[in-house]
């Protein structure tokens, strides 16, 4: 008997296929606006508790201008780590004499601790800890109290430290250029300079936005030079991104505040990544 | 070539200022004791 008797239920089923088709019929909708209606009292709450920070943090760090300063740091040492890795790669590529030592000198700071190299450096330019470049040049005020210095040797102490790893990375890659075209070049009579933006240039084209890469989002997220070299993040006009949200964290124990900004860091170093890869045609042979 | 020569040491011993001479300060930081770290030498005494 209960094979053959037809249940409201069960001829609600064999409709619901040509309802969905045509958005459902006007009971479903009412249910469905019904089931929006009492879950977005709860949605609205977890929207404003998540989003608030979020929205916070961004005004923030604009209003603090941290942001800006943290690109410009980015911008300004990764420009000058390229050009100077550049040239140290080709050094430890083409050196006829001491190849070598010089291959060994210059990878030592990328083994240095940062936060090591980063006291060696204030300890080098502090007037106040008895440092011995204010002395040399009779500088009579002392460089980390102010805001641009301070940043400038932050940049040099990155540049200096990292430097080695953005050279490594160029040396793989000059390492990939056939001594045959330069060969050919030389004999139809084109200058180095020449053969070097004509043949190094475009086949180094990937290693380089390779080490741009690594070396931008790490450059991005500084933390320790600028911890060490502003009195452990005391000065807040040379705070970047990564000093706001230890000091939101960690001393203001704003925790939402701080997470939030941490979640920013990773979203802005993840568009970095995307940017690299889509914008400027980072891909492998695979993708192509 | 030996033009050629010159400039590679010279390039190398730029090298070795660019990466050494802070190592060098940081070696000598660590030679001083607590109270000198400020004197303001390079070389401790």
């Amino acid at each position: 008997m209960s094979e053959t008797t037809t249940t409201p239920a069960a001829t609600e089923a064999t409709r619901t296929p040509l309802a969905k088709r045509h958005g459902g019929s006007e009971r479903a909708r009412a249910e469905r606006r019904l089931g929006w209606m009492l879950v977005a009292p709860a949605a609205i709450v977890m929207l404003a508790v998540t989003g608030y920070p979020i929205i916070y943090a961004i005004w923030l760090s604009l209003q603090r201008s941290d942001l800006g300063r943290t690109v410009l740091i980015t911008v300004v040492s990764v420009a000058i780590e390229l050009v100077l890795g550049m040239l140290l790669a080709l050094v430890m590529h083409r050196a006829l004499v001491g190849r070598g030592l010089v291959r060994t000198a210059s990878l030592i700071p990328y083994g240095i601790v940062t936060v090591v190299a980063a006291f060696a450096w204030r300890l080098a330019f502090s007037s106040a800890d008895g440092g011995f470049v204010p002395a040399l040049f009779n500088w009579t005020t002392d460089p980390l109290t102010k805001t641009w210095p301070t940043i400038g040797i932050a940049i040099m102490a990155e540049v200096w430290k990292t430097t080695p790893f953005m050279a490594l990375l160029l040396l793989a890659g000059l390492s990939l250029v056939p001594d045959e075209l330069h060969e050919a070049a030389r004999v139809d009579g084109a200058s180095a300079w020449q053969r070097f933006w004509r043949i190094t240039i475009p086949l180094m084209r990937i290693p380089i936005l390779v080490a741009l890469l690594f070396r931008t989002l790490d450059a991005f997220r500084i933390f320790d030079s600028i911890y060490i070299l502003s009195n452990t993040g005391q000065n807040r006009d040379v705070e970047t991104v990564s000093i706001l949200g230890y000091n939101q964290l960690l001393n203001q124990l704003n925790l939402g505040l701080g997470s939030a900004i941490s979640v920013l860091i990773f979203i802005c170093v993840a568009l970095i990544a995307v940017l690299f890869i889509k914008g400027f045609g980072l891909q492998t042979s695979g993708e192509r | 070539m030996n033009r050629k020569v010159g400039r590679w040491v010279a390039a190398d011993f730029v090298v070795l200022v660019f990466g050494l001479f802070p190592v060098l300060w940081i070696i000598s930081l660590s030679l001083k004791t607590p109270a000198d770290v400020g004197d303001g030498r390079l070389i401790p005494s």
